[in-house]
């Protein structure tokens, strides 16, 4: 019969899951001043979404840092499957994790959200495509909604890195192997 | 006993799947393919849109906008068929590779036909044809949740989208086949195949049918009409179980969105104005809806029942 891992991963889980949600936190939040003070509004691919990119990449290899802790700590091989459950559970923390972060930020600095709104609406704006009342209509929409279009973003960021995370910790379950002798059985 | 091993019950690896054989439990396989499905669906729908909308026009178009949507809804359609093909149809089939045992493929999705499904197919059709009235009611009753009045704002723009479309629409065949036909076997191969037998392995029947129907109701990102979606999910999920073939499932699903068109498509300002969400439907309609499909779902059931007992005979 095949090895099976029965123990507990929540402690590599919420370590990978903090350490990357803090980095995350820390990049978004730095990416954020960096579109507010320098974004050139009409560059569609601009140094901050290429940052930004990276930035969400970067956050995938938490399901690989996690893994890697749970295969170290127990000295154990884990299943694809099991790295795929780490994987996912830590992406879907590391995104909860900023999310709160991004939030508690807004005590530090209240206008940072209202601040990245208007540069957004700005770079849409440049665009084109839309006349001024379309994009009064819009600045408004953004500002009055702007809660439920953060919770959207959120959400499907932490979907996004939970997919990323899963694929990072099934990767990880292949790359990290511990000790066969004390496999659990 | 393993983890692996609570999947089937059986201990022989031969018999398991490679999603069991390598620790992948089941609500991961069947929630990470729902959300990876609908965004590749989603994504890549929207590009071959764009891409067929900029090869006609010359020019890239913003379909956020309602005057470009109505315009190019038919390219849409084509980029949504296309979506659903590849993703939620063929998709499906080969993640029921992994999680179907070796060779079992079709059986497990439920490909089965005898001259008994043949006989249930023939009741779902009239079962859903019989059970539009609850459907309206269900409408009306989800229509009684406040919602933000933007967010019905864009529903309204959506169906009124729709509404000239399928009004002004002269290729029926075409509609169909978008609307009835593509959807009823690749939603049905992944909602009444792939999510309900996965999880009825793992989580029994009851959480199966519930889980599968709800989540079809929520895959339509339509609120205002979940209720009813949802009913329909889990009704077509009893149907998929109760016969062990998808195919009554995909006939009740292609009726009832085929009913849907050609009822558009022949009496417009019928389907738009009077069996809108926003009335309740005449009480008789929905006694005589509950009786008869009441009565429908009865026979379906003896006819299921008997068809398990020839089985068991056998």
């Amino acid at each position: 019969m095949e090895p099976v891992d029965q123990n507990s991963y929540w402690s590599s889980v919420i370590l990978a899951s903090l350490i990357f949600g803090v980095v995350y936190f820390a990049l978004t939040i730095g990416t954020g001043y960096y579109v507010i003070n320098h974004q050139p509004a009409s560059v569609a691919m601009s140094p901050s979404s290429i940052i930004g990119t990276v930035v969400c990449l970067f956050a995938g290899f938490g399901g690989m840092l996690a893994v890697w802790h749970h295969v170290n700590e127990y000295e154990v091989t884990i299943q694809m499957g099991r790295g795929a459950v780490i994987g996912i559970i830590t992406g879907l923390l590391i995104g909860v994790i900023s999310f709160v972060l991004v939030h508690l930020w807004e005590y530090i600095d209240p206008n940072y959200t209202s601040r990245l709104m208007d540069v957004q609406i700005a770079i849409m704006n440049s665009k084109g495509n839309m006349t001024a009342e379309q994009q009064q209509k819009m600045a408004d929409m953004m500002h009055n909604r702007g809660g439920m279009f953060q919770v959207l973003g959120a959400l499907f960021t932490t979907i996004g890195l939970g997919i990323l995370n899963l694929i990072t910790g099934i990767i990880g379950a292949k790359i990290f192997k511990g000790d066969e002798a004390a496999i659990v059985e | 006993m393993t983890e692996t091993d609570n999947i089937t019950g059986s201990t022989d690896s031969k018999h398991l799947s490679w999603m069991e054989r390598n620790g992948f439990p089941a609500w991961l396989v069947v929630f990470g393919w729902i959300i990876i499905a609908f965004i590749l669906f989603q994504v890549v729908g929207s590009v071959i849109s764009l891409v067929l909308i900029y090869y006609k026009t010359g020019h890239i178009m913003d379909l956020a906008q309602s005057s470009n949507l109505k315009k190019y809804l038919g390219y849409i359609f084509i980029g949504n068929t296309t979506g659903q093909i590849v993703f939620l149809g063929l998709g499906t089939l080969l993640v029921t590779r992994l999680a179907a045992p070796k060779g079992k493929v079709f059986s497990f999705l439920g490909f089965r036909y005898n001259d008994d499904i043949g006989r249930m197919i023939v009741l779902t059709v009239f079962l859903v044809l019989a059970i539009q009235p609850v459907i309206w009611l269900l409408s009306w009753i989800n229509m009684q949740i406040p919602f933000p009045e933007s967010y019905l704002h864009f529903e309204d723009m959506q169906d009124k989208i729709l509404q000239d479309f399928l009004s002004g629409n002269k290729q029926v065949y075409w509609t169909l086949f978008n609307v009835a036909l593509v959807p009823a076997f690749c939603e049905e191969v992944l909602y009444r195949g792939f999510v309900l037998n996965t999880l009825k392995r793992k989580w029994g029947v009851t959480a199966a049918v519930l889980i599968s129907g709800i989540v079809f109701g929520l895959y339509h990102v339509r609120f205002t009409q979940l209720i009813p979606l949802a009913f329909l999910g889990i009704l077509l999920a009893i149907l998929a179980w109760k016969s062990g073939s998808i195919l009554p499932a995909m006939a009740a699903h292609f009726v009832n969105n085929a009913t849907s068109v050609l009822i558009a498509y022949k009496f417009p300002d019928y389907a738009f104005s009077n069996t809108n969400a926003d009335s309740l439907p005449p009480v008789i309609y929905i006694v005589l809806g509950f009786l008869v499909s009441g009565f429908l779902f009865y026979l379906f059931i003896k006819e299921s029942n008997k068809c398990i007992e020839g089985d068991q005979h056998v």
